[in-house]
C-alpha cells in the first residue's frame, strides 16, 4: 500500500511537469475525495432539511431570527472540505457539490439551494484564502465557519426576508455567525481531526500532520 | 417481449445515455443544457431585486407555459406544477407577510387582528411578492432542471465552457457513491450492534448515536475514494490536457435563438 501510494503520487507529479507550483495543484485523489465529501455532506444537508421545520418552529416562536442557529448544518461541507484537501477552491467546490446533491435528492428549497451553496462556499473559501491557504488551525476553521455564516445571513436576508425589521436582521446575522462558528467551524475541525486519527487521510497533508505528531 | 421491455427500463435507468428526443414540439429537450441555464439567468438576477408583484407573476406564467408545451413531463410533475406551486405561493405569502416590517404598511386595512398581532393587506402583499419571486426563480431553474440530465450538463460544461474535465467527470463519478453510503451505513450499524454498543433510548441518545456514525462513515468513504483515485490514476485519467468523449453535446443556432429570445423578453420587462 505504502509503495503504490508513493509511486502514483510521483506519476502525477511527473505528469504535471516542472514549471508549476505543486502545493496548489489538485491531484486526482484531491478531486475524488473532495467530491465524495461533497456528496456525503449533501446527504447530511438533505437530512438536516427534513429535521429543520420541526426544530426551527419553536426557535422562531421564541424569538424571530433565532432559527438561524440551525443554519450551520448547511455550512460544514465547505469548511470540512477545505480542512481536509487544503487546496485553493476546495471549500467552494465541496460546498457546491453538496448543494447540488441535496438539490437533486430534493429539498423544500429546490434550486435555490444552489445559490446558497455557491454563496456559503465563497464565504468559507475567502477566510482560508485570507490565511493564504497556509493556516489550518482550529481558530481558522472557526473563522471560516463564521465567514460561511455571514454569507448565509446576507443571502437569506436578501432572498428570503426582504423588508424585514432591523432587529430581525441583527438577530439573524448574529445567530448564523454563532451557528457557523460552532456547527460548521468547530465541529468540522473535530471531524477532520477524528478522520486524520483513523489514518484515512494518509495521502493528505492534513492526515500526515496528525499521524506524525502521535 | 421481456427482453425488449427489460432493455427499455435499462435505458431509462442509465443516466449516462445520450439525451432522448421527444419531437419538435417538446423543443426544450433539443436544446443544449447550458443554453437552458444561460437564457433565464438575467431574469433570475432581475427577480432577486424585484419588489413588485407583476414582474414575478409574468415570469411565473411564461415559464409555466413554456414548460407545459416544451417539456415531456410525467402526469405527477404536471399536477405539481399546475396545482402545487400556486398552493405553495399562497401558503408562503402568508408566512412571509407575518415577518414584513409593519411600519412599511401601517396605513393599509387590517385583515386579521389577534391580540398584538395585526395582519394587514399591505403585509400580505409584501409576502405575496416574495413568494411569487421565489416561485418564479424556481420555475426558471426547472426549465433546465426538468429537461436535461446531470451527466449531460457536466458534458456540456466540459465541452463548451471548457471546465477542466478532471473536475467535471470526477464529480460525476462521485455521484455514483450515493448508494454506497447506504451500504456503508448498514455495515457500521451492524458492527456497532455486534459489539453491543448501546446509548440508551430517546431523542438525545439517537442524536449521539447518529453523531457516532459520522467519522467512520466519512473514513470509509474517503478510503473508497482513494481506491477510486488510484484506479483512475492507473488508467492515466487526467494525464493529457484533452480527452475523447463518449458522445458530443452540440451547441447549435437554435440555442443562440432561445437565449436571445429569452433575454429580449427580460429586457422588455426591465424597460416596462
Amino acid at each position: 500500500m505504502r509503495t503504490s501510494t508513493t509511486s502514483s503520487e510521483s506519476d502525477t507529479t511527473a505528469a504535471v511537469g516542472a514549471g508549476r507550483s505543486n502545493r496548489f495543484r489538485w491531484r486526482v485523489v484531491d478531486i475524488v475525495v473532495a467530491s465524495v465529501i461533497g456528496v456525503a455532506a449533501g446527504l447530511v444537508f438533505w437530512l438536516w432539511g427534513q429535521a429543520y421545520n420541526p426544530l426551527s418552529a419553536p426557535l422562531e416562536a421564541a424569538l424571530p431570527g433565532l432559527q438561524a442557529l440551525l443554519g450551520g448544518g448547511w455550512l460544514f461541507a465547505g469548511v470540512l472540505g477545505g480542512l481536509i484537501i487544503r487546496k485553493p477552491g476546495a471549500a467552494l467546490f465541496t460546498e457546491v457539490v453538496a448543494a447540488v446533491v441535496s438539490a437533486i435528492v430534493g429539498t423544500q428549497w429546490a434550486a435555490l439551494t444552489l445559490v446558497s451553496g455557491l454563496v456559503q462556499g465563497l464565504g468559507a473559501e475567502l477566510v482560508f484564502a485570507l490565511f493564504l491557504y497556509a493556516n489550518w488551525r482550529a481558530y481558522v476553521a472557526v473563522l471560516s465557519g463564521m465567514g460561511a455564516g455571514l454569507a448565509l445571513a446576507i443571502n437569506d436576508l436578501v432572498l428570503w426576508y426582504p423588508g424585514a425589521k432591523v432587529e430581525f436582521a441583527v438577530i439573524y446575522t448574529v445567530c448564523s455567525l454563532v451557528s457557523g462558528a460552532v456547527l460548521a467551524g468547530l465541529l468540522s475541525w473535530l471531524a477532520a481531526r477524528g478522520l486524520a486519527r483513523t489514518g484515512a487521510l494518509s495521502r493528505f497533508a492534513s492526515g500526515r500532520e496528525v499521524s506524525a505528531r502521535v | 417481449m421481456t427482453a425488449a421491455s427489460a432493455s427499455v427500463t435499462h435505458q431509462k435507468a442509465d443516466p449516462y445515455a445520450a439525451p432522448r428526443d421527444y419531437g419538435p414540439v417538446r423543443f426544450l429537450h433539443r436544446l443544449n443544457p447550458l443554453s437552458k441555464i444561460a437564457a433565464p439567468l438575467p431574469a433570475m438576477g432581475l427577480l432577486l431585486f424585484a419588489r413588485d408583484i407583476a414582474t414575478p407573476l409574468l415570469f411565473c406564467v411564461v415559464t409555466l407555459l413554456m414548460l407545459l408545451i416544451g417539456a415531456h413531463l410525467r402526469a405527477r410533475t404536471v399536477l405539481l406544477l399546475v396545482a402545487g406551486i400556486p398552493l405553495i405561493i399562497v401558503v408562503m405569502s402568508v408566512s412571509f407577510g407575518i415577518w414584513a416590517d409593519p411600519s412599511l404598511v401601517s396605513d393599509s386595512p387590517v385583515l386579521i387582528e389577534a391580540g398584538p398581532v395585526r395582519f394587514t393587506i399591505g403585509a400580505w402583499l409584501i409576502g405575496l411578492a416574495t413568494a411569487l419571486r421565489l416561485a418564479a426563480i424556481v420555475l426558471l431553474a426547472l426549465v433546465g432542471g426538468l429537461t436535461s440530465t446531470g451527466p449531460d450538463l457536466v458534458r456540456s460544461l466540459v465541452q463548451q465552457l471548457r471546465v477542466p474535465y478532471r473536475l467535471g467527470y470526477t464529480a460525476l463519478a462521485a455521484f455514483r457513491f450515493v448508494p454506497r453510503f447506504g451500504h456503508e451505513l448498514d455495515v457500521i450499524r451492524q458492527a456497532h450492534r455486534v459489539r453491543g454498543i448501546s446509548d440508551g433510548r430517546g431523542p438525545i441518545a439517537a442524536v449521539a448515536r447518529t453523531a457516532g456514525y459520522v467519522v467512520p462513515l466519512l473514513a470509509g468513504a474517503i478510503r473508497h475514494a482513494e481506491r477510486v483515485a488510484l484506479a483512475m490514476d492507473s488508467r492515466a485519467f487526467g494525464a493529457h490536457p484533452t480527452r475523447t468523449e463518449r458522445y458530443t453535446i452540440a451547441f447549435r443556432a437554435r440555442d443562440w435563438i432561445f437565449i436571445a429570445a429569452f433575454w429580449a423578453l427580460t429586457a422588455v420587462v426591465i424597460v416596462l
